[in-house]
């Protein structure tokens, strides 16, 4: 993915932390945990999307110059997910809170 | 000067001395210590009728303000309430109520200690070398909240209700603790080296308890994952520094965390170590 040119993933190695989804309960906060993705609230969370053999998430975002960029970065990373032993992978753009673009990951593997 | 109390006379029934705290001795010789009103069951006596009390240059600054009591206290009760600041050591066992309300400083224990040691304790710190009765750091019967801050360190066993309705703050128990552990807890944490009792964090909010065995969980707590606790290696360096016997495994170890109470806020959490020892 760091080969592509026009595209990083800006956070530290990488990868997300702490994975964070907009919104949240408290009016000024613009974005908290996502819970339906942290694996350590999975038994407190009504919303978890966590099946039990799934032990942690991780996110990557990724900054792109274009959209070819993006997707290419995308492609790539599910291909090296894959051959890591990822068991799910999904994207999301929260039902298009976080930008006008949603890239289907099933268009780019076709 | 260094306060020495050493206990010549065995009280019958327990001694009310909440009067020993660097607050109160600052600055009092030998006569006004020894002056001082203590309850003895429903009597008021004088300190000196059961200590003998003398006083020592300090060798350095730290030992300023610094009390040492010596003998068998376990029959004296409430020593270092509400103290702010200073030191003592106990060079023996002490009886209930042990720095309960303080608010900074530090105690050292270098026996056992009886029920309701640092009980709603504001701040400061409680070492205790051997075992501690029941309801450490806990809230009095009737109060909502139990220690709201600073550090209980047991060396040895704990009994029930350790850090009932907590706050804040830090609860280490090197041995077993006792049933009820982190009952009604509203934040805070309670790490136990050994083993716990039964019904463990019922109707916590919040806060976390962390213990190196296996141990029986309410159907009230559901489990979320195994994994590596990054705030649990700071608190078991900070334990180890402090004399208790840290393991290595227990600082790179993997926890089973369980949320809960879920009678309750349920954003307590539950870490047992994957692999007890």
């Amino acid at each position: 993915m760091r080969e592509v040119r026009g595209a990083i993933m800006p956070f530290p190695g990488g990868i997300v932390r702490s994975g964070s989804k907009t919104g949240s309960k408290y009016k000024t906060l613009f974005a908290s945990t996502n819970d339906a993705y942290c694996p350590t609230l999975r038994g407190f969370s009504p919303n978890t999307q966590l099946p039990p053999e799934v032990g942690c998430v991780l996110e990557i975002v990724i900054d792109g110059l274009d959209l070819p960029a993006v997707e290419e970065a995308m492609r790539r990373g599910m291909h090296a997910a894959a051959e890591a032993g990822a068991l799910f992978i999904t994207a999301g753009n929260y039902g298009g809170k976080l930008g006008q673009y949603q890239i289907r990951l099933h268009g780019l593997l076709s | 000067m260094t306060q020495h109390l050493t206990l010549h006379t065995q009280p019958n029934v327990p001694l009310e001395a909440e009067v020993i705290t660097p607050d109160h001795l600052a600055g009092l010789n030998e006569a006004q210590i020894a002056d001082l009103p203590v309850m003895h069951g429903n009597q008021t006596v004088k300190i000196g009728g059961f200590f003998r009390v003398t006083l020592s240059p300090t060798r350095s600054i730290n030992e300023e303000g610094v009390i040492v009591l010596e003998g068998d206290l376990s029959r004296v009760k409430r020593i270092g309430e509400g103290m702010t600041h200073g030191r003592i050591t106990i060079k023996g066992n002490v009886g209930m109520h042990l720095g309960v309300g303080m608010s900074g400083g530090e105690i050292l224990v270098e026996g056992d200690a009886g029920d309701w040691v640092g009980a709603e304790m504001k701040g400061g710190r409680i070492i205790v070398k051997g075992d501690v009765g029941h309801f450490a750091g806990s809230a009095y019967r009737g109060s909502r909240k139990g220690m709201l801050s600073g550090e209980i360190v047991v060396h040895g066993d704990a009994g029930s209700e350790v850090g009932y309705g907590m706050r804040r703050g830090l609860i280490a128990i090197g041995g077993d603790s006792g049933d009820f552990t982190g009952v009604n807890m509203l934040a805070g944490t309670i790490i136990v080296l050994g083993a716990m009792g039964e019904r463990n964090g019922a109707g916590m909010r919040r806060g976390s308890i962390v213990s190196m065995r296996s141990s029986r969980i309410l159907p009230t707590f559901s489990f979320d994952c195994v994994y590596h606790p990054t705030f649990l290696r700071l608190y078991l360096h900070h334990l180890r520094a402090l004399g208790l016997p840290i393991d290595d495994a227990f600082i790179i170890g993997r926890y089973r965390r369980w949320s809960g109470d879920m009678v309750d806020l349920g954003r307590g959490e539950i870490l047992l170590l994957d692999a007890p020892i």
